[in-house]
């Protein structure tokens, strides 16, 4: 029903050529659609294509599509190879607990931020000087301060960098959405003899769950494909990240593009079936964050 | 649930946290200035006081300057792209409905796909023998023999835009389609029932109205594409040569092969500098922008 | 300036109905108002005369010209939208301008008229601000200083004051009545308030559900409703009803329910002679029509007093009948019966709409 009252009512560009231009308008919009698609899949199909060729048409031909029959066993040797298991791990350890510690950092602090100006204006400034900065800017002195608290190599201290570096994201994003809950539902809660902790958690926070998650996931994707700290701070594959795995595949045995597409899809997919289930968070995150400014 | 005397306290104490990290960041830049007047090594941290010494080389440093020209090229470059395609792109679809959802979803992949693995996919794309556009630009007749892309320091630089722009020109869309999907209903049946044409309404009413998102957009991705990194590393490790080594790039190896902390730090300050000049300029430059228009 | 004629026009949203079977006709310069609920079909109806909306089945005419299939460019029409619809970005210069810009017209022509139509609309001042700092009162001017800037044929308001407060609202009707009268422009006036079509229009349209209740002068309207959909929609305060059976007592008409029994004058009782269907009916009539009277007089109707309201210069009562019906009625300020106390109070058959109980018709019409 909906759709059809929309249909109707067409916006002005549109109707005053209707006579010539909606045809047009369609067509243009199909083939947009068409080239968009396009664009984005190719690249991605031809990704899980060569995972399941044969390593000799690999070495052969480019072509999109096996024409050898489909060869899994680059996906098993994937993880034989080089010990993707082990790197998969890591990056879920690294993640969750790291995004875990970012948003217990970042909601009060963007919540003290938003309702009460803590810190004025530097606070703010300083944060999203935070987030401009390049990371290598930081690199040298986290190495340096991760390896003298013996924490080279460990996931523990990738998580402590990974929080360093993105609660400054986190704060960014979960500003704009804070921002939407009226202050007279706080106000309320504070006369009713809610304390400002209890307001933020049992208020706020649930009105704003949508961009709690959004939120939750972004940081969580900065984690999993996190790449330069990770490549600095860890040498062996006990702590190393699925980032970090994927470039040695190219390193130690030659260029083996079915087992490191493969492999490079077994980190990626799940983040895929994430997003694709959240998909109305994330883009509702990186909209509200990026238009606004 | 009574208020107790804290609560006055609660909005600093939930902060408190938060600037522990700015103190331990703010710890990190002065590390990396005092690293810079020093002449350190990795095993061997401000090993002795050398004044400036290190900055009058990185002035001096050719490859260097080289460096940090090629970071502003790619990233003015690249955001330019991103930002016109994905323009184009959210204009000619945001009006579709009922393929929304699809094109949403998409737009996301490239997005959350670590960069190594893009990196790895391209390179896997521009390989002569193993990739798909070698093998079709062969097959359709356009070139005779394969092209190294990534071994070529005439395209490289090229190639590697070319994955950045695959990966973030997404992201550019989905900033403009919200841009373009906020856009209020009713001024554009005035306009139909004012008689204006597509393109007058595009013109006098669209353009104005998306306009100051858009330039949100670009800045945001430039200040991001200054960053870039993990795709050098994976698809050309700066080379051929050095024809595709960015500031970043050139930091890390001078930080983690040779080793050199010290000049590296000093060079990490001078490229610290320029974006905090950069981001600077363009946020005066829009303020000073929306101002005029008021 | 022309005449506007909707021809049998049918809205439908998928299995929705909004506007069915809808047929009038306004004459060049009329002031006509479309007055009804929300979702009367009345927004639909201005909609497709604007062209924004495709119509379903139906024809409109602007004097003689067909315009069904044209889009809005072609049709000359002018809409003032309920929320105004004002570019955001331009000034109210550039507002009132547009249609003039769109259509070529030189630059010095376009000065000429939009100076014309600020003067109008007393916004001569503001020419150069942009609309998003202005009140609701001026955003109101400017929009309708955009649509009368180009003397369309038709001129289309919906909805215009109802987004202003009340206070501004009455002052603006009085205004846009007078602004009107003095362009001579043919306007079609969609609102839900009967108080500003009562006051204001020509001639009125009332819709409900999609359907043309009754097309009149405001007096025709409110004198003889056709239905009691009608009966009950205009008037403030509203009318009473009362349902009760027709029954022929002793040779002649009598309403008769558990509240009262009121015999038929001879004009009344010749109104609905013809009438043959089911004896329930539906008696209407307004609080002005009824008076305090002794519990002697004929036809008189026993009541409880439930609450008085003071105005000033009238009082209204509130009555409870016999059945528990609810009657208002308008009485002189210095009747002022206690409340709880029982009187008597006698309705003026000149003024007793009958109502059959099936479809509302008004029997009395």
């Amino acid at each position: 029903m909906e759709a059809t009252k929309q249909e109707s009512r067409i916006s002005g560009g549109e109707l005053a050529n209707r006579e010539r231009g909606r045809r047009a308008g369609k067509v243009v919009r199909f083939l947009a659609i068409i080239a968009f698609s396009i664009f984005i899949l190719l690249p991605l199909i031809f990704m899980v294509t060569t995972s399941i060729k044969q390593p000799i048409e690999i070495r052969e031909s480019g072509a999109l599509l096996p024409t050898r029959g489909i060869y899994i066993i680059n996906w098993v040797n994937a993880f034989i190879t080089e010990p993707l298991g082990m790197f998969l791990r890591n990056s879920t350890l690294v993640a969750v607990i790291s995004t875990f510690f970012v948003m217990l950092i970042a909601v009060p602090t963007s919540y003290s931020i938003v309702r009460f100006t803590t810190g004025g204006n530097a606070l703010p400034s300083l944060i999203l000087g935070g987030y401009v900065m390049p990371p290598i800017v930081v690199s040298i002195p986290i190495f340096m301060g991760i390896k003298s608290l013996g924490l080279a190599n460990t996931t523990s201290g990738l998580i402590i960098t990974h929080v360093i570096l993105n609660v400054t994201i986190a704060v960014f994003l979960l500003d704009s959405f804070i921002r939407t809950v009226p202050r007279e539902l706080e106000e309320a809660a504070w006369i009713d003899g809610y304390s400002r902790f209890d307001t933020l958690v049992k208020v706020v926070l649930p009105l704003i769950r949508p961009g709690l998650i959004a939120t939750g996931i972004i940081v969580l994707i900065l984690s999993w494909n996190e790449f330069l700290m990770a490549l600095l701070l860890t040498y062996d594959p006990s702590a190393q990240t699925f980032p970090v795995g994927i470039s040695r595949y190219q390193g130690q045995h030659g260029l083996q593009f079915g087992e490191m597409s493969a492999a490079a899809l077994t980190g990626i997919i799940p983040i895929y079936i994430l997003v694709f289930f959240f998909q109305r968070y994330v883009v509702a995150g990186l909209t509200r964050g990026g238009v606004k400014g | 649930m009574r208020r107790s005397s804290i609560d006055k306290h609660t909005p600093t104490l939930m902060v408190i946290p938060m600037l522990l990290i700015i103190v331990v960041f703010l710890g990190f830049l002065v590390y990396v200035l005092g690293l810079s007047v020093t002449n350190s090594t990795l095993a061997k941290p401000f090993n002795g006081f050398i004044g400036f010494a290190n900055y009058t080389k990185a002035f001096q440093d050719e490859i260097f300057g080289k460096s940090v020209q090629y970071m502003l090229i790619f990233a003015v470059v690249v955001t330019f792209v991103e930002t016109v395609l994905g323009f184009l792109f959210a204009l000619a679809l945001y009006t579709a409905v009922t393929s929304g959802r699809f094109i949403r979803t998409i737009a996301l992949l490239p997005l959350f796909a670590p960069a190594v693995a893009i990196g790895m996919l391209w390179k896997l794309v521009y390989d002569p023998g193993s990739g798909f556009l070698n093998h079709y630009l062969l097959q359709w007749g356009i070139i005779n023999d394969p092209i190294g892309f990534l071994g070529n320091s005439k395209y490289a630089m090229a190639a590697v835009m070319a994955a950045d722009i695959w990966q973030w020109t997404p992201f550019c869309f989905l900033l403009c389609l919200a841009a373009f999907q906020s856009l209020p209903h009713d001024p554009y049946e005035a306009a139909a029932v004012d008689g204006a044409s597509g393109w007058q309404v595009f013109r006098r009413l669209t353009m104005p109205l998306v306009f100051p998102a858009i330039i949100i957009v670009f800045l945001f991705r430039l200040l991001m594409a200054l960053k870039v990194f993990d795709l050098v590393f994976m698809l050309t490790y700066g080379g051929p040569g050095t024809s595709t080594q960015v500031a970043s790039f050139y930091i890390y190896k001078v930080a983690f092969t040779t080793f050199k902390t010290g000049y590296a730090s000093s060079l990490t300050v001078l490229v610290m500098l320029l974006i905090a000049a950069i981001a600077t300029v363009l946020t005066l430059g829009r303020t000073y922008y929306m101002n005029r228009t008021k | 300036m022309a005449s506007l004629e909707l021809k049998n026009v049918w809205k439908k949203y998928g299995d929705v109905v909004a506007c069915q079977d809808v047929s009038w006709r306004c004459e060049d310069g009329e002031f006509f108002s479309l007055l009804g609920p929300s979702g009367c079909g009345k927004s639909s109806s201005m909609r497709m005369i604007a062209g924004l909306e495709e119509i379903t089945d139906g024809d409109i005419f602007f004097g003689d010209r067909n315009v069904t299939k044209l889009p809005p460019r072609d049709r000359n029409v002018a809409l003032v939208f309920e929320n105004w619809a004002l570019y955001p970005n331009m000034t109210v210069y550039d507002n009132i301008a547009f249609p003039l810009w769109v259509r070529d017209m030189p630059k010095d022509e376009i000065e000429k008229k939009v100076q014309w139509a600020a003067k109008f609309l007393d916004l001569s001042g503001i020419l150069n601000y942009n609309v998003k700092g202005l009140s609701g009162g001026q955003q109101q001017r400017v929009s309708i200083g955009r649509a009368i800037v180009r003397q369309p044929e038709v001129l289309l308001m919906d909805e215009p004051i109802s987004h202003l407060d009340a206070s501004l609202r009455t002052r603006m009707r009085e205004e846009l009545e007078s602004m009107l009268r003095k362009l001579g422009a043919t306007t079609i006036y969609v609102t839900h308030d009967q108080v500003e079509s009562m006051a204001m229009a020509d001639r009125i349209a009332v819709m409900d559900k999609g359907l043309i209740q009754q097309i009149g002068t405001p007096k025709e309207i409110y004198s003889h409703p056709r239905n009691e959909f009608v009966a009950g929609f205009i008037g403030e305060p509203p009318m009473n009803f009362a349902k009760c059976d027709l029954v022929k007592m002793n040779g002649s008409l009598h309403l008769k329910s558990e509240s009262f029994d009121i015999k038929l004058n001879q004009v009344e009782s010749d109104k609905i002679a013809k009438y043959k269907g089911k004896p329930q009916v539906k008696i209407g009539i307004r609080p002005e029509d009824v008076s305090v009277c002794s519990a002697s007089t004929k036809n008189s109707v026993g009541v409880k007093v439930e609450f008085v309201e003071v105005q000033g210069e009238r009082n209204i009562l509130t009555l409870a009948l016999a059945a528990g019906e609810d009657f208002l009625v308008i009485a002189a300020s210095d009747i002022k019966p206690e409340k709880g106390t029982s009187i008597h109070v006698l309705f003026d058959q000149n003024h007793l709409h009958i109502f059959e109980a099936e479809n509302g018709n008004n029997l009395t019409f």
